[in-house]
């Protein structure tokens, strides 16, 4: 019998947690990572944008 | 056993050739991307009036909004928007936020240019394109499994680009005010890091199997709102009226830009659906090469600089151009390739699009069951309301009181045209434009 190695996520940034079909659209991009890294980018950029002006 | 082996065998060297073809295609669209990015800096630089720069920047955008909903309907028709959207509706979050970024970037250049000048803002905010390689291979698994010598071309490529970039944002610059140097800085690398995070929603919507012609028409729609509340904000509504106003003589100028701008930015987009954007974003890159060939020989930008100054802008132009190239043959691996589908699948699964539709649009072919695209009258109402538009304010326009060389904008308008019909021709042999 060998020996059952489990298997381990190759990228835990990448291969982020699936969400089931019913779950609406909305839901699957306001619990998506990749989305809040853009929004955080673009609020830290109008208060830059404050600061300048 | 032989028989069975050789079906798949011919189907997995059928979709490698379709893979290289699809990689070539997209090197070329990035290459064109920056031709014409590069190019529409020209009309720009006709306008020597004093309008403020976020009004230039808000009249720009506008021809670009027209560009960008004129020009799809011309291509597929609205018809293929339409079914886009219906298919990842989500996608049109993803555009917006990417417009709402390009416009508060673009704002902040203005700031660097003001308070640090262009030689020290413009390598600063071109910085974008290592954050665009960094985000691929983070969230989009692009470079991985790939090599240490595509690693060496494309970061390598990158950062030879930018060396370059320098040279020529040095050789091109006037000195810049140095008040608020400190403020200067903050504003260019702010603009690089809101640009170079904004290519996270265009890989997002490829991944995702979207046209980029259905992309951009819902991009400008962030574009066009941040920008003109940001113009609104800065300036208040009355005195930004009468601002236009007084530019009327050359909006067209400005819009013409924004037009030519949209033609680069699609082939841009293009090079990030099929060479992901850490291939993709700094060929475009490349833009800059290009804008300094209209200035330094139509508008005669250089004329009397000191020697060292052409010196540096032959050295820089060469540093780009080898970057260019490391990139161009830094294609990607089958292995790479597999993470891409992986990546692609991820999407799929997540907002729940069709697995088949999602590879048939990597692949940039029509999925089984798509109906062909077709133009209605609305796409050409679409088409005829924006080119009257540009009528108009081109029977308003002033001619500039400028001495352009003519004998060398004949070679560059040529090769600006060759590209794009032989980038256009390969697109729509190649994948239809799906």
């Amino acid at each position: 019998m060998g020996i059952v190695i489990p298997s381990v996520p190759r990228n835990l940034l990448s291969e982020h947690t699936e969400i089931p079909k019913a779950t609406s659209r909305l839901m699957s991009v306001l619990t998506d990572l990749h989305f809040w890294v853009p929004v955080a980018v673009l609020l830290a950029g109008l208060l830059l944008l404050s600061f300048m002006h | 056993m032989t028989s069975a082996a050789q079906p798949l065998d011919s189907a997995e060297v059928q979709r490698a050739a379709r893979s290289k073809k699809l990689h070539a295609l997209g090197i070329l669209s990035g290459f064109t991307a920056g031709a014409w990015l590069g190019a529409a800096e020209a009309p720009t630089k006709l306008v020597s009036m004093g309008i403020s720069p976020i009004a230039i920047s808000l009249i720009m955008v506008i021809g670009v909004f027209l560009a960008r909903w004129s020009l799809p309907a011309l291509i597929l028709g609205t018809s293929s928007v339409r079914a886009d959207v219906c298919r990842a509706p989500h996608l049109i979050i993803w555009a917006v936020l990417a417009g709402c970024l390009w416009a508060v970037a673009n704002t902040l250049t203005i700031f660097a240019i003001r308070d640090i000048g262009l030689s020290i803002a413009f390598p600063l905010w071109n910085s974008n394109s290592l954050l665009g390689i960094f985000w691929g291979f983070l969230f989009f698994n692009e470079l991985r499994q790939a090599g240490w010598r595509r690693w060496t071309g494309v970061l390598g490529g990158a950062v030879v680009m930018c060396a370059g970039a320098t040279l020529l944002a040095i050789a091109s610059s006037t000195p810049g005010p140095a008040g608020h140097s400190f403020r200067g800085v903050w504003a260019a690398l702010g603009a690089g890091v809101l640009w170079g995070t904004m290519y996270i929603p265009y890989r997002k919507a490829y991944l995702t199997g979207m046209n980029p012609l259905s992309f951009v028409t819902f991009f400008t729609f962030g574009e066009v709102g941040m920008m003109s509340a940001l113009a609104i904000g800065y300036t208040g509504l009355a005195p930004l009226w009468q601002e236009l106003l007084g530019a009327r003589g050359v909006i067209f100028w400005l819009m013409l830009g924004g037009f030519i701008w949209v033609i680069g930015d699609l082939f841009q987009q293009y090079a990030a659906k099929y060479v992901g954007i850490s291939r993709g974003i700094p060929l475009s890159n490349s833009n800059q090469l290009w804008g300094l060939l209209w200035g330094i020989f139509v508008f005669g930008e250089l004329h009397g600089r000191s020697s060292s100054t052409y010196l540096q802008v032959v050295g820089g132009s060469l540093l780009m151009m080898l970057g260019v190239g490391a990139i161009a043959f830094s294609s990607a691996t089958g292995e790479e390739q597999k993470r891409w589908k992986e990546a692609a699948q991820r999407e799929g699964r997540r907002y729940n699009v069709a697995e088949d539709f999602v590879q048939a649009r990597m692949e940039g072919r029509q999925a089984a069951g798509e109906s062909t695209p077709i133009r209605t009258v609305r796409d050409w109402l679409l088409v005829a309301a924006a080119t009257a538009i540009f009528v108009i304010f081109a029977a308003m326009a002033r001619v500039p009181q400028l001495s352009l060389h003519w004998g060398p904008a004949a070679p560059l308008t040529a090769a600006l045209l060759v590209l794009l019909f032989v980038c256009t021709l390969t697109l729509w042999r190649t994948t239809r434009f799906h």
